[in-house]
């Protein structure tokens, strides 16, 4: 049996480990590990929260209001203080950046801490730049969907997205969005002929039905605030369960800055400092047979480059930096102008859609919100009119309101990339370097353009002024800096995610993608965790 | 917060207040308010946002004229940010929130009932007093705004 080190407590460090465990491996888990508080009055609505805490405005704003989002900002709502955790920096890392805003996470459970739950398993299209086929990651699909708990239906998506594995029946619909599927019932045929937009449910990690001690959504509407019941799977549910074996540490507090390897490339230890005690404090190593990386593009490959730069003192780059480019449209569907708003529902999607492409990789996907509870202050603001004017406005529209999130794919370029340069201090920075594809700036033309058309076709007409373009970095679907390839090319690895250059470090995050269709990757990131630790070891 | 005395931040809160949902600022509104300026965003104020927060002071009426006018031509304004803060604070105070969820006043047409497009009209009323005030604001404020962006205008 393996003793193995695993760096990162994210969706796909969660899932490696508990396999892991599961087949008899020891394994300690090297985090830093903020961890989340525990949700306040975990029974409450959304407005009852208003109601029944002390300080409201603490707990939805922060103590001293940094959960405000004020105009200039590029989205529609933004991180509340209780997701804070998540996107809290570690105080000893430097980063430069160029073309890109990315965002670090050193939470307990990593970003999927703060997701929306869209589960889109990669369809054979989508994989064929892979050294895998869909069957080979179909078991792990299905095994991470009975761990977590997937709600979908099976319609018109199963040709963009497989429909195969064991799924709960979806969540009750929204009126708006039933409206919307009503309508696309109706115009289906011609919707796929033009403007080749395919609608139907979000298979989401939310529980329409009670699993593994998880209750069924009880809709309070706080999901943006985070689940307080955790229907709305989470990787701190899953690092609960690994912490029911004995062979399992969890080690937090600790930032992981490199691995030491020898002449064969074999790392025999992996150094971490203390979160926040700064550049003095001597490191600790830890040593295992295998090394598993699990960290987060950024964070795994940043592991990598100083490694690499500490051991050779050259520099080094790797190039293939992938993210979706995201746009959110918000629209108006006129026929639910005046109905009652109603807060206490699940806050975020029920539809998702496609759009397909004369090429497959060029296939657009996108989930469609109704609004229902949110922030109110960045909506009115965002609104082209006074604030008054704006809430008068808002009250009568707020029911058909809804937010079309439209994703594109990214494919690895050179030009995209990380790098590691040194301050005079002898600091290391991270270089986050992203460079929008030529032609992305057309397909996102493209797509707004047939997103548009098709809500036209579903009685809903996009906000004219208001479709947003958000900041390559907010999608947070970092990939592509050591892909899976069958032979060694820079820092790849192979098939088994293992690295083509050290013998016993694996990659198992988003850095190991090949290209990035556009999709949410978190399924696919834990099937193939579960898939690694099967195969590997 | 030290450019801001706690009277004159508990004076504007109560006018944002006022504009916003007719009703006084309560003291946990105006506590809340005033601990949000430590998060006030900085923004690249130029005279013209001075003038417009003195304006926007005086009464309902101005207000609503300087946020309409702040809105469209300077969205990142003082004003703009302070009415932003205002606004977080009152959807979050066990007082107002209700106000501010409150759902229609007027006719109401249930979901999916096939009336397509139809619904549109209903805003008509509200549509025609946002355009009233944009033209009123526009009118009113762009040549003072004019007049302040001149070179004759000593910065900093």
């Amino acid at each position: 049996m393996a003793r193995i080190l695993v760096v990162g407590s994210g969706a796909s460090g969660v899932h490696f480990t508990l396999t892991a465990l599961r087949r008899g491996h020891t394994v300690t888990m090297l985090d830093v590990g903020y961890p989340r508080a525990d949700p306040p009055a975990p029974e409450a609505t959304f407005e009852a929260l208003k109601e029944e805490l002390e300080d409201p405005a603490a707990y939805f704003l922060g103590p001293d209001g940094q959960g405000v989002v004020y105009p200039g900002g590029t989205s529609f709502f933004g991180h509340p203080p209780s997701k804070h955790y998540v996107f809290k920096h570690a105080p000893d890392l430097r980063v430069r950046t160029d073309g890109m805003s990315p965002l670090f996470t050193f939470a307990r459970g990593g970003f999927a801490e703060a997701w929306t739950g869209g589960c889109y398993p990669f369809s054979a299209d989508d994989l064929k730049d892979y050294p895998l086929t869909y069957d080979d990651l179909h078991p792990h699909y299905a095994e991470v969907a009975r761990r977590i708990g997937i709600g979908g239906t099976r319609d018109d998506l199963e040709s963009f997205m497989p429909f195969d594995v064991d799924y709960q029946g979806s969540l009750p619909l929204d009126p708006h969005s039933r409206y919307l599927l009503e309508r696309y019932a109706k115009h289906r045929d011609h919707l796929h002929r033009s403007p080749g937009f395919w609608l139907g449910r979000s298979r989401v990690a939310t529980l329409s039905e009670e699993h593994n001690g998880r209750p069924a959504c009880s809709e309070l509407g706080r999901c943006l605030w985070g689940c307080p019941t955790q229907s709305l799977w989470a990787p701190s549910v899953t690092l609960r369960e690994c912490h029911e074996f004995e062979g399992f540490r969890y080690v937090s507090g600790e930032l992981v800055r490199y691995f030491e390897y020898d002449s064969d490339g074999i790392v025999s230890s992996v150094s971490t400092v203390p979160v926040g005690e700064g550049s003095g404090v001597p490191a600790t190593s830890y040593s295992a047979d295998a090394v598993v990386l699990a960290a987060g593009t950024l964070g795994s490959s940043r592991i990598v480059l100083e490694s690499l730069a500490r051991r050779t003192g050259g520099t080094y780059r790797m190039p293939g930096l992938m993210d979706n480019r995201q746009v959110h449209m918000p629209f108006l569907t006129p026929a639910l102008i005046g109905a009652e708003p109603n807060l206490a529902s699940y806050q975020f999607h029920h539809l998702a859609f496609a759009v397909r492409s004369s090429r497959a990789v060029g296939d657009v996907h996108g989930q469609i919100t109704a609004l229902k509870s949110a922030s109110l202050h960045p909506i009115l603001t965002a609104m082209p009119t006074g604030a008054r004017s704006a809430l008068d406005l808002f009250r009568r529209v707020r029911t058909a309101l809804g937010i079309a999130n439209i994703n594109l794919h990214d494919s690895r370029r050179v030009e995209s990339h990380l790098g590691l340069e040194y301050d005079a201090d002898g600091g290391s920075r991270l270089v986050v370097c992203y460079k929008p594809d030529h032609d992305e700036l057309h397909r996102r033309r493209m797509a707004i353009r047939r997103v548009r058309r098709a809500l036209l076709r579903l009685g809903a007409v996009a906000v004219p002024g208001l479709t947003r373009t958000l900041p390559m970095g907010a999608s947070v679907h970092y990939s592509g800096t050591m892909p899976m390839s069958t032979a060694p090319a820079g820092m790849s690895v192979d098939p088994s995610c293992r690295s083509h250059t050290f013998p016993n470090l694996f990659v198992i995050d988003g850095s190991v993608l090949p290209s990035l269709p556009a999709k949410n990757l978190t399924f696919t990131l834990m099937a193939n965790a579960v898939r690694v630790a099967t195969v590997a070891f | 917060m030290a450019e801001w005395s706690a009277t004159e931040l508990l004076a504007e809160c109560d006018r944002f207040c006022h504009y916003l949902i007719d009703r006084p600022a309560t003291p946990e509104i105006a506590k809340t308010y005033r601990a949000g300026h430590q998060s006030l965003p900085p923004g690249d104020d130029v005279p013209f946002d001075s003038f417009l927060l003195r304006f926007a002071l005086g009464g309902k009426r101005r207000l609503r004229l300087a946020d309409t006018y702040a809105r469209l031509v300077r969205p990142r304004s003082l004003l703009r940010r302070k009415i932003t803060l205002a606004i977080a604070v009152l959807e979050c105070s066990r007082a107002t929130h209700g106000l501010m969820n409150a759902g229609p006043t007027s006719v109401k047409i249930g979901a999916g009932k096939g009336r397509g497009w139809l619904p549109l009209v209903t805003l008509g009323p509200s549509l025609a007093s946002v355009v009233w005030w944009t033209v009123l604001s526009l009118t009113v404020l762009s040549p003072t705004h004019l007049f302040l962006s001149g070179p004759w205008i000593r910065r900093g």
